[in-house]
């Protein structure tokens, strides 16, 4: 384990059933910064997330938190962990307060400190205007912040956050997205998924791709697309459409990763000039048109399509 | 924040082996101070569900009163019977008049064929058959058919037994008039055997006092002596002739005195003829004497055997030991007796609704609320943070339970509403004790499925199938004498039978607690199984459950 390992994942395994959701996953969690793991819906993730806070147990492999095996100090890991639930876990009919007390309570807090707790809480997520009302009273924007203030009632060590989003509008999604940074800089470690990468991207200082029950690459945002944009991409769109005579030509010609998608080609090459050189020759020598040519470097969407597509 | 959390860390127990800087842990605390506040939850999630809160509250109240009102009562309604006689008669006609006097309305139907209709399409409750000129003879031939619709099994025992009951106490009065009259002759027969006997003894008295009678007189005829001597004048003539010699007595003055004898001689003579023939008179007055004595003595063995033989009679009527006249007409009354002195129809179904009632309510109140407490969600939260598991199914059960205690307040405030004069303080104690253990079995098995199943559809589906078995497989519906004993030695470990027995015991026929041991023991281990299921079941549902 290194130094920086803060929570380190060793080889773990689960399926439910026949279905194999993660096969000996490996990942570390630095100390510092919020992470991201980013995946596609059924990947894993929420999977990876409940088996890290001791929820689930794998068939295979272990959790340490600080090096210490997590299902052997379970208890004390509840009070280190918070957890927001993609659909939110908070009762409705109960108000804001009372959500936050009874949570409080089982987490063996003391009622002065669940009081000055609870106001702490409201005041960081805005919420104390809201105080007295009932959680399914709550717009989505503060329903979701009332399920966060939750997961941080007993002041956790780590706050794993679930596609907390997910539902939410542009404007509650930067508003929600700001105070999860905030989150982060009072000193409580963030873990987050999300599928809205290009916001995730925004806040996270390290980031994890997992597919098929796999990591494939972990770094930190500018790692990952360095690793990428070492390769311009090309997207082009022919007239013919004739593809599968086309890619062929342009791997021959240093195409790293070409694939379809839709009506376009994606070529992620370092040899751009070579390439755009072929598919002039490519269409002059077919008698096809070229419609549409762009020239990008990979943005971490991109990145994630590149790197699930390997 | 971080403040309150230094500030916490000076009370908070720091885990050895664990780095200090970030392994600390609150120590737990009281765990009835976390079972309050996940009861006081459940209990606002409940209440803030209007409509759960109004089913689960008031819903007891509404149906145990509805019911209280419309069964407290000892007698059949409305009940319409159909009767049919090719020819009534005065007796039929009795009968039916009695049946009006009661409850029922009585039509009579124009053929026999049409009054069975009449109960086939429900317009009529029973149909009374009576044979044509029904009357009381020895030829008579006096069976009368009642017809019910076996389809409403619930009720047509009850109407035919009722109507039976009437029609043989008509028959009874009948048969009462008829045993009367013999019983009276046969009174009237003895009263004058035992006049006659008095008669009887009379005579015999009379007849030894004739016998007497003429024993005396035979014997006073026979003391009259009257035996004489013939008149010897030798002596006499001597006399006189020496009395004419010595005083010179003439002749003719012997000569008179001579005539004077002869004459006495001759009325001598005819006196003592007149004594033979007294003699003889006497003689045969003996003879006949003898006889009559005979003869008395001969009806004195007659009459002794006579007033031995009314005695005989009168002994022979006297024997017999039942004189009353509805012991003779019905030796064997086959009327229908309630098994308990409880006069309301509610009482005996209270049982079966009372149980009907929390089974019901229970069953559905707790999956519902286990049910709620997993779609919320929030249900995860509970399982990550550090508090034992079993706390959380200890509170829904304390939820639930609390909730069970108000309708059980309820239904024991009802019950005393209507049976204060007929229930003792215990009964009322004791039912409601058992509600509390019957209820909590129930909430249990609730639980059990809100554990096992994942949606409010089929948590309900199961809760009510569940019911339904137990109900079907319950006296409630049909006599489990109408299964095979097989079946019925499985069936008799019915939860709902069971709770039925219990509640029967303690309404219907006043038991004590010692008297409902055996069923409430039974019932607590009941308990006890579906916990230990209940707790597998909520372990096996958290491995299963989806947060994403």
């Amino acid at each position: 384990m290194g130094k920086e390992d803060f929570i380190r994942v060793d080889n773990i395994s689960k399926s439910f059933g026949n279905q194999t959701v993660l096969s000996n996953l490996s990942l570390s969690i630095p100390r510092e910064g919020i992470f991201g793991i980013m995946g596609l819906s059924g990947c894993g993730k929420t999977t990876l997330l409940n088996i890290i806070i001791g929820f689930w147990q794998p068939e295979a492999g272990t959790v340490y938190y600080n090096g210490l095996n997590i299902r052997e100090h379970q208890r004390v890991m509840n009070q280190l962990f918070g957890f927001a639930t993609q659909a939110g876990s908070v009762y409705p009919k109960l108000t804001v307060e009372e959500n936050l007390r009874y949570f409080a309570r089982l987490y063996n807090m003391k009622r002065n400190d669940i009081t000055i707790r609870i106001g702490e809480v409201l005041n960081l997520m805005e919420l104390e205007a809201s105080r007295h009302v009932l959680a399914e009273e709550l717009s989505t924007g503060m329903y979701r912040r009332l399920d966060i203030a939750c997961s941080m009632i007993h002041n956790p060590k780590v706050l794993i956050l679930d596609e907390p989003t997910g539902n939410l509008d542009p404007v509650l999604r930067k508003k929600l997205m700001a105070l999860i940074k905030r989150i982060d800089d009072s000193g409580t470690k963030v873990i987050i998924t999300s599928h809205l990468l290009g916001e995730i991207e925004k806040i996270c200082d390290t980031l994890a791709i997992i597919h098929h029950g796999k990591i494939l690459e972990i770094g930190s945002p500018d790692q990952l697309k360095d690793k990428y944009t070492r390769d311009q991409i090309i997207k082009i769109e022919t007239k013919k459409k004739n593809y599968d005579v086309l890619i062929p030509i342009l791997k021959k010609a240093g195409g790293k990763n070409i694939f379809q998608k839709d009506r376009y080609v994606y070529i992620y090459t370092r040899e751009t000039d070579k390439i755009l050189i072929t598919i002039l020759s490519y269409i002059k020598t077919k008698g096809d048109q070229l419609l549409s040519v762009e020239v990008n470097k990979p943005s971490i969407e991109e990145v994630f399509e590149a790197a699930t597509r390997k | 924040m971080m403040a309150l959390f230094k500030k916490a860390s000076s009370i908070e127990v720091k885990t050895e082996s664990i780095n200090q800087n970030f392994f600390v842990e609150r120590p737990p605390i009281n765990p009835a101070i976390k079972l309050f506040y996940t009861v006081m939850k459940n209990l606002k999630l409940l209440i803030r569900s209007k409509f759960s809160a109004l089913i689960f509250l008031f819903g007891p109240l509404i149906i145990i009163t509805l019911v209280a009102l419309a069964f407290n009562t000892s007698t059949l309604f409305d009940l319409n019977i159909a009767t049919y006689s090719s020819s009534y008669s005065p007796l039929s006609n009795s009968i039916i008049e009695n049946l009006s006097d009661s409850q029922y309305n009585i039509l009579k139907i124009e053929s026999e064929e049409e009054c069975i209709d009449a109960v086939k399409s429900s317009d009529f409750q029973v149909c009374v058959i009576f044979p044509p000129d029904m009357l009381l003879d020895n030829s008579a031939n006096n069976i009368v058919k009642i017809y019910v619709d076996n389809s409403r099994i619930n009720i047509a025992n009850l109407i035919s037994s009722q109507i039976s009951t009437k029609v043989s106490v008509e028959a009874s009065a009948l048969s009462s008039d008829l045993v009367t009259q013999i019983l009276t002759v046969l009174d009237s027969s003895n009263t004058k055997t035992v006049e006659t006997q008095a008669t009887i003894t009379k005579i015999l008295s009379s007849n030894i006092g004739a016998q007497e009678s003429t024993s005396s007189l035979s014997s006073t005829l026979e003391g009259i002596d009257l035996s004489y001597d013939s008149l010897d004048t030798t002596e006499l003539t001597s006399e006189i002739n020496s009395l004419k010699t010595e005083y010179n007595v003439t002749d003719s003055d012997i000569s008179s005195m001579t005539s004077l004898i002869s004459s006495l001689e001759s009325d001598y003579a005819a006196l003592g003829a007149k004594i033979d023939t007294g003699k003889e008179s006497i003689t045969t007055a003996g003879t006949s004497s003898t006889s009559i004595t005979s003869s008395l003595n001969s009806q004195e063995s007659q009459l002794k055997e006579a007033n031995t033989q009314l005695q005989e009679i009168s002994e022979t009527i006297n024997a017999i030991a039942i004189t009353n006249v509805a012991s003779i007409v019905s030796p064997i009354k086959t009327t229908v007796e309630p098994i308990s002195a409880i006069n309301s129809y509610l009482l005996y179904i209270l049982p079966t609704i009372l149980v009907l009632l929390i089974m019901l309510v229970s069953l559905l109140q707790s999956a519902s609320s286990i049910i709620t407490e997993k779609e919320s969600r929030a249900y995860f939260r509970n399982f990550i943070t550090p508090t034992n598991e079993f706390l959380f199914m200890t509170g829904e059960f304390v939820s639930n339970f609390i909730i069970l205690v108000l309708q059980t307040s309820i239904l024991i405030a009802v019950l005393y509403y209507f049976f204060s004069d007929t229930l003792t303080g215990q009964a009322f104690a004791l039912t409601g004790l058992c509600l509390l253990v019957i209820g909590s079995f129930f909430i249990l098995l609730g639980m059990l499925f809100g554990y096992i199943f994942n949606t409010k559809s089929t948590v309900t589906l199961a809760t009510i199938s569940a019911a339904m078995i137990m109900l079907f497989f319950s006296n409630a519906i049909l006599p489990l004498e109408t299964l095979s004993s097989y079946t019925r030695n499985i069936v008799q470990y019915n939860p709902f039978i069971i709770s039925e027995l219990l509640l029967k015991k303690i309404l219907l026929f006043g038991a004590t607690f010692s008297g409902i041991t055996e069923p409430l023991y039974l019932l607590l281990g009941f308990s006890f199984a579906v916990l230990v299921g209940a707790i597998l079941a909520r372990s096996f549902s958290k491995k299963y459950f989806n947060t994403g």
